[in-house]
């Protein structure tokens, strides 16, 4: 235990009152990070922690006098490696370690496999260090919405060019289905370099839209406008050039789930980590890998002759999430090596990267396939939008209890209504049916497991 | 007709207009509420504007005494405060028209009179004239600061005089006590001084100007010192009398009582934020304890919709800081995304010699324990400070220690103020000191102090011999 005292705060100045304590017991502390505020004839002051580890014991309290060296608080130190912000999973106390254990047993009912050792988790929160850039390079990230902190600078050490900007915002994107094509970006840096932003992007997303824009729709009653950022105006091109690039077809299909929604309240009961969300998508994850095992061509690039296609060995699932800033798609890799539990664990955490704005490019590049689930809002069946260069995305609608004609008798079952669209160019009608059925096939047979436990 | 967006800005100070103008120029309808007649608010009309007028005259008068030992020697000082006064104002007045202008360009409907928040998106404004109510979908708060007093003195504009009273007198004082020696204190002090007053300086802390750099203070300490006729520190103001030959002053230094009297007295010691008079508490803004409002990098506050710059939201109370917090709220008013992240804020004090800095101070980064290099170059060894005859001064850079990359800046010397500028650049650019010592500065002048300064860092340096 160590105990961190007030430092000299200049000369003649002491016992100055405490504005406010911005830390309590047990709470990890960082270094720089702020513990107190003090409060001067003349100004405000902020002590920072020079030190890493745990607060256990708090000696002041909002109010209070204080002069230099007395005591702040006490703390235990800990271990400054490069891991320590790492995940919860290799913090997490005893007891969750359990819980954990649990949800692996969960897991053995529906696949005996055992499971890999959890990869490190790569910590979500970038250093405040300094990032050595320009103001306008600084201006030009939060105008396409990119988080400057996580841009990898190509200059001298680690500098960050405009270019690195706009290279990082482009692999973005080209990975993301929401995303800019190439052209799009490089408008964008055309009239970076022309100042001429806003014309161009008009004409850019507005093009077959003209006349909608010449409509004055005041005349009928008050109307607001509300401006799309620059991002989504590209995104809504880009999703144009798909809708219309691709010739697409969407299978529909039901699935009765009412074993696998059985594994899923037992597993999720027994999750007592709530830093971990338990949801149905990676048992449709689990469940889809060993269908796209036996269709492989699902699993596919048409090459850019469309003379071959490009068959993918791995298996990287891209799961829409729905957040403030729009759609993003992070991507589970290889899936097909992965555990129930590590899949669920993945998926929760890049689900909070996704609501925090803080997914990498790593975190939503290199996807083969797509999950759309709208089971959490609502609606029957809808048709997702194929997001190139995959060929394949899956779409899940919510599941309801109906009556079941089985056996000569109704049952009620829960049934999932899901749909599949695809790619025509690469599969066929009779291919996607198959596809479907196999699906709903390994979705109603989880039941049987089910009753093992 | 589309509704086009409504944004209100309370406060045509340098953060105000700025937002009003940036706001109107990315198409919205912009009405900019002013209490006073004239545009402009502190800066303009009782603050940065005036005092510079005032301390460039005070600096001409100190450079003619001190270019007697040169060979040039003017005969007698006819100071006509009048007429000084007259030309204090002609300035106010040509730069306040220009905003006027500005805003009449831009279709910005400007109101005159005080405003009181009503809601969350209505306002009322009310002059002797009539009283209208403004409904707005957006509102920038910019409504400033006023200086601040001490409980037991009440300022009477005549003979007890605060920073706005201290710029309009008509004569001369023979004598004056300025409270507090913050900066504007000591500009000020500078200026009575130079036009012949006797000036007494009493602080309450063991230094002046806390919060710069104590040894570029030690430098300006000694070059008032000989200009005035006290400097006391460690003092505390007990009481304030009014009597017929002036202003009694009891005053107390370490159990020690000193009674003196002055025929005005300054009250310079700090200033409030103006957040008591415009009925914040009908629109639900959190303000603190000291009256300032919390913001956030989009100077948004914890209202939707309602926005605060400048000297309401806290330190440092700069006017080039509210302008640039103006257009960053004024830009996220309109849905372009902008945030207020400098990396760092230059601050001046306008005495002669000035002092100027920017990004860490030392002493921020002692008291937090942070490592730093230093590199310092005296003006002793600088031949545009010799020709001159400017040598009281120093450039002081501060380097993160392995990268050498700048991380703070203080310069004091004649014209400090303007050689800041490139340290700021230095600082967001992220320079390191081998970038500023390959930066060829032109010779002879005073902005080669500072690449001369980061050679001390290189030791490339040939204008000084270090061992």
């Amino acid at each position: 235990m160590i105990d961190i005292s007030l430092p000299e705060l200049g000369e003649g100045i002491s016992n100055v009152e405490i504005r406010d304590v911005l830390v309590k017991k047990g709470d990890s502390l960082k270094k720089d990070q702020v513990i107190l505020i003090l409060e001067t004839d003349k100004a405000s002051m902020e002590i920072p922690s020079e030190h890493e580890g745990v607060i256990s014991k708090l000696y002041v309290k909002t109010g209070d006098k204080i002069s230099p060296k007395d005591k702040i608080l006490e703390f235990d130190p800990k271990d400054n490696t490069s891991e320590s912000d790492s995940s919860v999973i290799q913090n997490i106390p005893e007891n969750e370690i359990d819980e954990i254990k649990e949800i692996e047993k969960t897991e053995d009912v529906i696949e005996t496999k055992a499971s890999l050792p959890l990869p490190p988790t790569p910590s979500t929160t970038s250093s405040q260090s300094h990032i050595l850039t320009s103001p306008s390079t600084r201006k030009l990230a939060r105008e396409l919405g990119c988080d400057i902190s996580l841009v990898k600078g190509s200059g001298e050490k680690g500098r960050v060019s405009r270019e690195d900007v706009l290279s990082y915002v482009n692999r973005y994107l080209s990975s993301n289905p929401t995303g800019i094509g190439t052209d799009d970006l490089k408008s964008i840096l055309k009239d970076e370099i022309l100042g001429m932003k806003d014309d161009i992007l008009n004409e850019l997303t507005h093009q077959e839209s003209k006349s909608v824009n010449d409509i004055d729709f005041s005349k009928w009653g008050l109307i607001e406008t509300s401006p799309l950022n620059k991002i989504k105006q590209a995104t809504g091109n880009n999703m144009t050039n798909a809708w219309t690039t691709i010739p697409q077809v969407t299978q529909f299909d039901n699935a009765n789930i009412s074993g696998l929604y059985k594994s899923y309240k037992n597993l999720k009961g027994k999750n007592l980590n709530p830093e971990i969300k338990i949801s149905l998508i990676p048992f449709y994850i689990k469940i889809l890998i060993k269908v796209i095992q036996s269709f492989p061509n699902f699993n596919s690039s048409l090459n850019s002759k469309g003379d071959a296609i490009i068959i993918k060995k791995y298996i990287n699932i891209g799961v829409a999430v729905d957040t403030e800033r729009g759609l993003v798609v992070p991507v589970i890799k290889n899936c097909e090596k992965k555990s129930l539990k590590e899949i669920t664990i993945e998926l929760s955490k890049l689900a909070t990267k996704a609501h925090d704005n803080r997914l990498s490019m790593e975190d939503i590049e290199g996807g083969t396939i797509t999950i759309s689930s709208l089971g959490g809002i609502g609606g029957s069946n809808f048709t997702p939008i194929v997001n190139p260069p995959q060929v394949a995305i899956l779409g899940f609608s919510k599941a309801e209890y109906k009556l079941v004609y089985e056996k000569e008798d109704f049952i009620k079952r829960l049934i999932l209504p899901f749909s599949l669209t695809y790619d025509h160019r690469v599969i066929d009608g009779a291919q996607a049916a198959k596809f479907t059925t196999k699906l709903k096939k390994q979705l109603s047979s989880v039941k049987l497991i089910g009753k093992n436990k | 007709m589309t509704k086009r967006n409504h944004v209100v800005v309370i406060g045509a100070g340098p953060g105000g207009y700025a937002a009003a103008f940036r706001a109107a120029d990315l198409g919205n309808k912009v009405t900019l509420i002013e209490k006073d007649s004239v545009l402009g608010g502190v800066c303009l009309n009782r603050g940065c504007i005036p005092s510079k007028t005032l301390l460039h005259l005070s600096k001409i008068i100190d450079e003619t005494h001190s270019i007697k030992k040169a060979g040039i020697e003017f005969s007698g000082l006819n100071v006509d405060m009048g007429k000084i006064q007259s030309w204090k104002n002609r300035v106010i007045k040509k730069l306040g028209g220009g905003i006027k202008l500005l805003a009449k360009q831009r279709g910005v409907e400007v109101l005159h009179g005080s405003a009181k928040f009503i809601s969350d998106s209505s306002i009322m404004v009310t002059n002797d004239k009539d009283e209208s109510i403004t409904n707005f979908n957006q509102c920038i708060i910019a409504t400033g600061s006023r200086p601040n007093s001490l409980p037991f003195v009440s300022i009477n504009h005549k003979t007890i005089l605060d920073s706005t009273s201290v710029l309009s007198l008509k004569e001369i004082p023979k004598s004056m006590l300025v409270v507090g020696g913050g900066y504007i204190g000591l500009e000020m002090a500078s200026v009575y001084s130079s036009l012949g007053t006797e000036v007494s300086v009493v602080e309450f802390l063991p230094r002046l100007l806390p919060g710069a750099d104590e040894d570029l203070v030690d430098i300006l300490h000694k070059s008032i010192k000989p200009k005035l006729k006290d400097i006391l520190l460690n003092t505390k103001v007990t009481s304030v009398e009014e009597q017929k030959k002036g202003i009694k002053v009891e005053m107390e230094s370490e159990g020690e009582v000193i009674s003196s009297i002055y025929e005005k007295i300054l009250v310079s010691v700090g200033r409030v934020p103006n957040t008591d008079n415009i009925s914040i508490e009908s629109t639900g803004v959190n303000i603190d304890d000291r009256g300032f409002i919390s913001v956030d990098e989009y100077r948004r506050t914890n209202i939707n919709g309602i926005f605060a710059i400048g000297d309401v939201t806290g330190d440092p109370m700069l006017a080039h800081k509210a302008t640039h917090e103006g257009k960053v709220a004024a830009e996220v008013c309109s849905g372009t995304p902008n945030a207020f992240e400098p990396q760092a804020i230059p601050a001046v004090i306008f005495t002669d010699p000035e002092i100027a800095w920017a990004g860490k101070t030392e002493e921020e980064l002692k008291n937090g324990n942070i490592p730093y290099d230093k590199a310092e170059f005296p003006w002793q060894a600088s031949g545009k400070a010799i020709s001159i005859g400017r040598t009281e001064g120093k450039t002081k850079i501060l380097f993160e220690p392995e990268s050498k990359r700048v991380i703070g800046v203080g310069i004091i010397g004649y014209n400090a103020g303007d050689l800041i500028g490139e340290a700021v650049l230095a600082i967001e650019m992220g320079c390191y000191a081998e970038d500023i010592a390959l930066t060829i500065h032109p010779h002879p002048t005073l902005t080669e102090t500072f690449s001369n300064t980061a050679e001390v860092m290189e030791k490339t340096i040939t204008d000084l011999y270090i061992k």
